[in-house]
């Protein structure tokens, strides 16, 4: 177990160069491999041995950063974009309904470990506002219909 | 070196370029108040109550470079406006309640709203005290927690241990440990570091007064004390007393008057290291032992090299610490000396130390069954004590320590600041090599403060000794790394986990960052170790030991005998 652990995070850093510089992208590549969205304390670990940082940089960075999270996430990373383009042209409303949707609030995962509610700084998607961020890809133009469907193509599979 | 010249409250001052605001004005004389700051360590504008007006617009002076001519006002109407509602909103998300705070009369925010003259403020809340155990060693109360970041970036920077950390941003920001887990699962070496350089009192030791105070009520027991050398250069500083006051007579005294059965002396240990020490340092330079060997004397460095260097555990002596040594002994010798069962004997000791209650509860320090020490306490404890009983500590008599287990020499006094083991080591080692009393016993190459040093000793003809020392975290990893990659060319390392040694350790007295400022602590502390060993004059050297030579004459026979392994000697455990 030690050793897998070991080498998905040699590669990581492998790949993104071995120096303490390059801990943001290592730890969002590890993320993206975790399957859940987030670093593992394991994970932590390795990483700060293998960079020469101590443990507790690599926690500040994971708990600063809304991309990355020390707990385990849904399968679907929602993010709500809150910035101030979406939070004129509602964001409360399309909040509310993922909410409803879900029945979930900000930060909660449901039981079935498919879906994280979460809000994110800009994402860059003013032009399309409201937005939205399910794992790598961003939705615009959102109304309570297209939020039922985002969901519930998801919950088919 | 570029110079720049600016004006502060209308004093001319000429600092190198580059420098801050917050030091320019120190080198003035100017008092600017601070609580973030931590020089060289936290330098990160974060409470902002340093803020002066640098040419009429407003910046916090910890981090504000200087510039040509700059005119900077410290106590302008504005400035004090200003700092009153930033100290307003600290504290209305803090628990303050001084009365029944660890830090009443000694902490950095209640000073300062005197000094503000804040005495009313319309935001104060009261808040559920948060104390949490989160170590066998460390209490924290986030209650109380400011923010500052004093405490991670000493844990990180200075001893890289880096087991503390922020977790969140802004608002939801706050002061937790890797993974929120508890710090004993960590690779926290419980230097207490982070508790004497947090400006409040959100993090302390773990409070044992009241085990000492109900042992010392159990008629049934014979309470035992045991003072470690540091401890002697700080307590007085709890009662008023100058930075760098001996008080050993008063320690003495104010210890009897608690009741304790007798008082002893850590120092006493502290020869019979040097015995048990040098012996084996021979026996491993003879017979071609593993070397570097490094001294085991700090818990701290232990569990430091025990997490980060568990390849080196075979470098360390395997002595137990003077004040394990002691307990041993007294639960042992003594007690047969003194006609005493040892299952009534409580030995505490008081340490300047809080790794040190983490070493008294380790496996494996203990003998036929019974601990070698019983309850640890640091030096603030101690003042505590004193002041729970009313004594008058600055009145006290000096006295002295009981005979025998309180009989020790200069080398023993001066293991408390860094440089000092490897002092009292090379003072027995050279004059057992040479056969002679040497009269030259002051080895200044291994004194000062320089986190890294190294020394060649010339022990006897032909026989030159590779020494070096490191004290504090980072500065052990650089000479730790050296051995592990082979290069070391050393014999015989010198290692404290807190920078400066014991004196400097977390259990002793806390000094603010104002008067650090103006008082180097760790210098003062020294000298005053320093005069002890000097007055000391008739035995400077552990070997000398009366009672020391007579332990091994009629008990334990030769250094590294037999019945020291069972006694003394230890080991270690790889920790990941
Ligand atoms: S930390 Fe300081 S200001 Fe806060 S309650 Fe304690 S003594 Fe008072
Ligand atoms: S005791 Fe030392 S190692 Fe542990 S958290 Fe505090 S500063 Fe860090
Ligand atoms: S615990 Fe103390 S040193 Fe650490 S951030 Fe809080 S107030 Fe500052
Ligand atoms: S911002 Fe300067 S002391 Fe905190």
């Amino acid at each position: 177990m030690e050793g897998v652990v070991q080498n998905l995070v040699a590669e990581a850093c492998a790949k993104h160069g071995n120096d303490s510089s390059a801990l943001l992208p290592v730890l969002l590549e590890l993320q993206e491999r975790s399957g859940k969205h987030y670093v593992s304390r394991e994970i932590a670990e390795e990483v700060a041995r293998a960079l020469e940082v101590t443990p507790g940089q690599v926690f500040e960075v994971v708990t600063y950063f809304a991309a990355l999270s020390d707990k385990p996430r849904g399968k679907y990373l929602i993010q709500i974009c809150e910035s101030t383009a979406c939070s004129v042209v509602g964001y409360n409303a399309l909040l509310d309904w993922f909410k409803e949707e879900l029945g979930l609030e900000v930060g909660q995962t449901d039981a079935d470990g498919l879906f994280t509610l979460a809000t994110t700084h800009c994402i860059g998607a003013c032009d399309v506002a409201p937005a939205v961020r399910i794992n790598n890809e961003v939705f615009g133009n959102l109304t309570r219909e297209k939020v039922r469907e985002l969901i519930s193509e998801r919950r088919a599979g | 070196m570029s110079v720049v010249t600016l004006t502060i409250d209308n004093q001319q001052v000429t600092v190198p370029a580059g420098t801050t605001v917050l030091e320019a004005a120190r080198k003035a004389g100017v008092n600017i108040p601070t609580l973030c700051y931590l020089k060289g360590i936290n330098e990160v504008g974060s409470c902002r109550i340093c803020v002066v007006e640098a040419n009429k617009s407003i910046q916090t002076a910890c981090v504000h470079p200087v510039s040509e001519g700059m005119v900077v006002r410290t106590n302008t109407k504005r400035v004090r406006e200003l700092r009153k509602g930033i100290f307003e909103l600290i504290i209305a998300n803090h628990n303050a309640d001084c009365t029944i705070c660890a830090r009443n009369l000694n902490c950095e925010l209640q000073r300062l709203g005197k000094e503000l003259g804040v005495e009313t403020t319309p935001y104060l809340k009261s808040y559920p005290e948060e104390e949490e155990i989160v170590s066998p060693t460390i209490v924290r109360d986030n209650s109380r927690c400011i923010n500052c970041g004093r405490c991670v970036r000493v844990c990180d920077k200075v001893q890289e241990a880096g087991v503390l950390a922020f977790n969140g941003r802004s608002d939801k920001m706050f002061v937790s440990t890797f993974y929120d887990a508890p710090l004993e699962e960590l690779s926290c070496i419980n230097c207490g570091q982070c508790i004497v350089n947090c400006p409040v009192g959100a993090l302390k030791e773990k409070d044992q007064t009241a085990e000492v105070w109900a042992v010392l009520n159990d008629p049934a027991k014979y309470v035992i004390v045991q003072t470690a050398p540091a401890v002697r250069a700080a307590l007085g500083e709890e009662f008023g007393m100058p930075i760098g006051t001996p008080v050993t007579g008063k320690m003495a005294a104010a210890l009897r008057r608690l009741g304790f059965k007798k008082v002893f002396d850590t120092d006493f240990a502290a020869d019979v290291t040097i015995m048990e020490e040098g012996t084996e340092l021979l026996g491993r330079v003879e017979k071609g032992g593993v070397l570097p060997m490094i001294t085991s004397c700090s818990p701290g460095w232990i569990k430091f090299c025990e997490h980060n260097y568990p390849d080196l555990l075979d470098n360390l002596s395997t002595c137990k610490s003077p004040q394990n040594m002691m307990g041993a002994l007294l639960k042992s010798h003594y007690a047969e000396m003194a006609g005493i069962n040892p299952d009534d004997i409580v030995v505490v000791s008081v340490m300047p130390c809080t790794a040190k209650k983490f070493e008294v509860g380790r496996e494996e320090l203990e003998v036929d069954g019974r601990r070698d020490v019983d309850i640890s306490i640091t030096t603030r404890e101690l003042a505590k004590m004193i002041k729970q009983a009313d004594i008058d500590f600055t009145k006290l008599p000096d006295e002295k320590f009981d005979e025998f287990y309180g009989d020790s020499t200069g080398a023993a006094v001066i293991f408390g600041v860094t440089g000092g083991v490897m002092e009292a080591a090379l003072r027995t080692l050279a004059d057992i090599l040479s056969g002679k009393d040497l009269q030259n016993v002051e080895y200044h190459d291994v004194r000062g403060l320089e986190g890294v040093r190294e020394a060649e000793i010339e022990v006897k003809e032909g026989l030159k000794l590779k020494v070096a020392l490191a004290h504090g975290g980072s500065n052990i990893k650089k000479l730790m790394d050296q051995v592990r990659s082979g290069k070391a060319p050393y014999h015989f390392i010198e290692v404290m986990a807190c920078p400066g040694g014991c004196i400097m350790g977390g259990g002793q007295p806390i000094v603010s960052d104002q008067v650090r400022s103006e008082i180097d602590v760790a210098v003062e502390r020294a000298k005053a170790l320093y005069s002890e060993d000097e007055k000391a004059a008739e035995y400077r050297k552990s070997h000398q030991n009366p009672s020391v030579k007579r332990l091994y004459d009629e008990y334990l026979k030769e250094p590294n005998g037999h019945l020291s392994h069972k006694l003394l000697h230890t080991h270690y455990q790889k920790r990941g």
